[in-house]
């Protein structure tokens, strides 16, 4: 039996060798073929595992729960549009929370709620107009000639803003109205006539003119609201990078670092770190186009500098800027924008110029640590709500600074969440209910306001809101609480509404029957709630794991195809080749079965050597990359890398499958050569060579 | 295990092949009888059916008619594992080009039927290879490839590789012409040897004259038909 297989293999193993270029171009597809399901599934794994740490640490969880009544399903980073989906609310988070609690491998819920607000700091000329306002009221002539002056600037520079966005922008009314107003107000005539009536002129300043400029600082920002206690006891990636976190039972903001650098960050200041930190990574104005368009827009945002300072300021920095350029006579504008020309030799020393010397003249961000700021939010059914709100610190996702999806969110706490998003505790309802009855407020089911308003055919007035939870109402609780109360009893994140809830496990591999048996505990405690895991949460991100395993299974599919191909092509002519030698042991005695055989042999032992080698490679430079990691190209890899590299791992289990999977298809496509050659007549021994 | 009577008896056998359009008769009514042991040449010309009729009772190819036993079996009711089976078990085939499998030595050449049959141990199937390439002279090659050796002495490892299983037939197409005279000679003195000592049966296919000289019965064959030596 042994010596029968050694002559078997013998023959095999010849014929695999007589066609050297052959098996070698075969060989080679099955080598890349292993080599790829090998090499790509661990890479796949490592991203999948990476993706999973970058989500679930950071907003996620391992697990996100939310209504089984939800209209769209839950994507923690939006959905395709960028759009927040529908996915209703856990109307007693408290109760959901008690019954997830008790399921064993839970190590936490956080209720949480996504939604986007604009966020608006002072602009310049809110804050001109404040200093101009003290001056009037403190009637130094000195002191008001000198803020009327500045204010008389800006609203120059905002009207010239204007016309040149009306220049850019199609013809369009409300802009043609808007710059009326900023030309009124940058005339010789309105400032003539100030002293005259300096109240009515700051009136029509505070409430016509500044909103123009503030439509223009409109900074939109995604937040989301959450116990911050427990959001970060449980989210690993999260880290205060500045300020402090949110005092346990006070209302507050935390801005993402990376947002605050971004978007917050005055625009010249933020446009100078970008360019030092692409010139960091190697580019030059010379070969990069990116940095070659930054450096062409850069000088025209000298205004953003110009308009930022002071008449001391001013003054201070034409001195310094006359030296460092060494020209003389050249007013400060032209100095703005000569000293924004930077290249290759002098962009350092602009930069640390700009640090050292401009920087500190100017508001460098928007909002910053410490200050209040309006959250301007919209309830779920659309009415605009606003909230003050302190920003306590800035953080980040560890590992996650540079990706966009790590700078996406902002978090706030949950009871500013309710209220922006018109959501209300019991104890809120209570507290507003009192205020309707003082006021004499009715509840109005939506579709009947109308009727209810013009008292055409109102049967009944007074009914119950149908989703008592939501109100907009929510904000008169805030306004009779006053604003200045930031605080509110810890119990509150509790007992309210969210919109999901993450869950966080103590064994993340125990996913699928952790999740299994939270929804056995959420059916026994009556509630109607969904849970998914945080790849399905995660969306459309959550699915580029599930897409690029899909690509390379194509391309190994492909690369099959084509081996398969190769494979029946050659071993059909190495058939014809060998008809006689096949005939010959055909007529000795060897059975249809035995030529099959051998022909599969052939095709078997060229795909276990080749595979064999190709996996073997492929495991080698899996473990190597491993040690070494594999660098993240850009922000977006390192998200899915989870990390600043990629670590991945060899697993056994991606060997055994790659060379049984190329075996498989090695020996289908050489049934049909097998077939033929298992055909082929003994009487072919006979046929003389000439 | 070995039926009585003749080992092959051809009745009034018929073969047509097919050739584009037309049919070509090869074998045309042909009645013949070997008796175990016998020592035959088929004689005849290039294209008179020579080795069609080797075909037939080699039970590599069937009969378009008349009935072909071999070894008291009727090949035309045997199926292909049969017809394997009997090749393997009762035959012994030498091809005009000696048909043997380049990547192995002599040796292994011989043994290749006794793997297929199976039915022998490593031990046995070395003497067994030993002692017929003892008998054919070649023991001193056992570890040459065909490659490596002449005419005369590959004819001998087919021929060895023939008797190694010990069959009761063994059929040779044309097994000199491939050869010069005096080797061709030397091949089927040796058969002829073989043949009374093992009292193997041989059936042979010649155009030589020479050689058929050699053999104890001849049968000519011409036009598919047998034209002299038949019984």
């Amino acid at each position: 039996m042994v010596a029968s297989a050694a002559v078997f293999w013998r023959i095999a193993f010849r014929n695999v060798w007589r066609q050297r270029t052959k098996s070698l171009i075969v060989g080679f597809i099955l080598f890349l073929c292993t080599g790829l399901i090998v090499f790509g599934n661990a890479l796949v794994d490592a991203v999948d595992a990476g993706m999973e740490k970058s989500v679930t640490q950071s907003v996620s969880g391992h697990l996100q729960v939310y209504s089984a009544e939800a209209r769209d399903a839950l994507s923690v980073f939006g959905d395709e549009y960028g759009s927040m989906p529908d996915i209703g609310v856990i109307p007693d988070f408290a109760a959901l929370a008690a019954a997830v609690r008790k399921v064993e491998n839970v190590r936490a819920i956080v209720p949480m709620g996504i939604n986007f607000a604009m966020g608006q700091s002072g602009n310049e000329l809110d804050r001109w107009l404040a200093t101009l306002r003290q001056a009037v009221r403190e009637g130094d002539p000195a002191r008001i000639a000198e803020r009327r002056d500045e204010v008389r600037a800006v609203c120059e520079r905002l009207l010239q803003e204007l016309q040149n966005t009306r220049d850019v922008a199609a013809a369009d009314s409300a802009i043609a109205q808007d710059i009326e107003q900023a030309r009124r107000a940058a005339s010789p005539e309105f400032w003539a006539g100030f002293d005259a009536d300096p109240l009515g002129s700051l009136e029509f300043l505070e409430n016509k003119v500044a909103p123009l400029e503030a439509a223009m600082s409109e900074l939109w920002l995604q937040f989301l609201g959450t116990d911050l206690d427990a959001f970060a006891q449980n989210f690993d990636r999260f880290e205060i990078v500045e300020g402090t976190a949110v005092p346990k039972g006070q209302r507050g903001f935390l801005m993402n670092h990376g947002f605050y650098e971004e978007a917050v960050k005055h625009r010249v200041a933020r446009e100078l770190d970008k360019m030092k930190k692409l010139r960091a990574e190697g580019a030059s104005f010379e070969s990069d186009a990116d940095l070659r368009s930054r450096r062409d827009q850069l000088p025209t945002q000298y205004r953003r500098v110009l308009y930022q300072l002071d008449r001391k300021a001013s003054a201070d920095l034409t001195q310094r800027l006359r030296a460092l350029l060494g020209t003389p006579d050249t007013a400060l504008p032209d100095l703005l924008q000569s000293f924004l020309k930077v290249d290759d030799a002098n962009f350092d020393a602009r930069y640390a110029f700009f640090y050292e010397h401009v920087a500190p003249q100017l508001q460098l961000y928007a909002a910053k640590v410490g200050d209040v700021i309006p959250l301007q939010g919209y309830t779920k059914s659309g009415y605009s709500k606003s909230i003050n709100v302190k920003v306590y610190g800035t953080f980040r996702f560890k590992g996650l600074e540079d990706s966009d999806i790590g700078k996406m969110f902002n978090l706030v706490d949950l009871v500013t969440f309710r209220d922006l998003y018109g959501m209300m505790t019991p104890e809120r309802r209570a507290e507003v209910q009192a205020l309707r009855e003082q006021a004499g407020v009715k509840d109005v089911k939506r579709e009947d306001a109308e009727a209810a308003l013009f008292g055409e055919a109102a049967p009944a007035i007074e009914r119950q809101v149908e989703t008592a939870e939501i109100d907009e109402l929510a904000g008169l609780a805030k306004v009779a609480r006053g604003e200045a109360n930031q605080a509110f009893d810890p119990a509150e994140l509790e007992r309210g509404v969210a919109l999901n809830a993450a869950v966080v496990l103590a064994d993340p591999t125990r996913l699928h029957e952790t999740k299994a048996a939270i929804e056995a505990a959420l059916k026994d405690a009556g509630l109607k709630m969904q849970v998914i895991d945080w790849q399905a949460a995660s969306g459309m991100v959550g699915m580029l794991v599930v897409v690029a395993r899909g690509v390379l299974w194509v391309i190994i599919f492909v690369l099959l195809i084509v081996a398969a191909v190769v494979i029946n092509n050659s071993m059909v002519i190495a058939t014809m080749e060998r008809v006689k030698e096949i005939g010959t042991m055909r007529a000795i005695g060897a059975g249809r079965g035995w030529i099959r055989r051998l022909f599969l042999a052939e095709t078997a032992m060229l795909g276990l050597v080749s595979g064999g080698l190709g996996a073997a490679c492929a495991a080698g430079a899996v473990v190597l990359w491993g040690r070494v990691g594999l660098p993240a190209p850009n922000a977006f890899m390192q998200f899915l890398f989870g990390g600043p590299r990629l670590h991945p791992w060899f697993e056994s289990g991606h060997l055994v499958s790659a060379l049984v999977i190329i075996l498989l298809f090695a020996l289908i496509s050489t049934l049909y050569p097998a077939a033929l050659a298992s055909r082929v007549s003994p009487r072919a021994a006979m046929a003389s060579d000439g | 295990m070995q039926a009585a009577g003749p080992i092959v008896v051809l009745e009034d056998v018929h073969k047509d092949y097919p050739l584009g359009r037309t049919v070509v008769t090869a074998v045309r009514g042909v009645s013949l009888t070997v008796q175990r042991g016998e020592f035959m040449a088929l004689a005849g010309p290039s294209g008179s059916g020579k080795t069609t009729l080797l075909n037939l009772i080699g039970c590599v190819d069937t009969a378009t008619s008349g009935r072909v036993t071999v070894d008291g079996h009727d090949t035309a009711r045997l199926k292909e594992k049969g017809l394997t089976k009997l090749r393997l078990e009762r035959l012994g085939f030498i091809f005009q080009s000696f048909n043997l499998v380049a990547v192995l030595d002599v040796f292994q050449n011989i043994e290749f039927p006794l793997l297929l049959q199976k039915k022998l141990g490593k031990a046995e199937r070395a003497a067994r290879v030993n002692e017929i390439m003892e008998r054919v002279g070649l023991s001193k090659q056992a570890k040459q490839r065909p490659a490596e050796l002449s005419g005369g002495q590959r004819q001998r490892v087919a021929i060895a590789r023939a008797l190694v299983a010990r069959p009761a037939l063994v059929l040779a197409d044309e097994p000199t012409a491939n050869l010069d005279s005096e080797t061709g000679e030397r091949i089927i003195d040796l058969m002829r040897e073989l043949n009374r000592a093992e009292g193997t049966t041989f059936v042979f296919s010649t155009h030589d004259p020479k050689i058929m000289n050699h053999a104890d019965r001849l049968v000519r064959i011409a036009d598919g038909r047998v034209v002299e030596g038949t019984n």
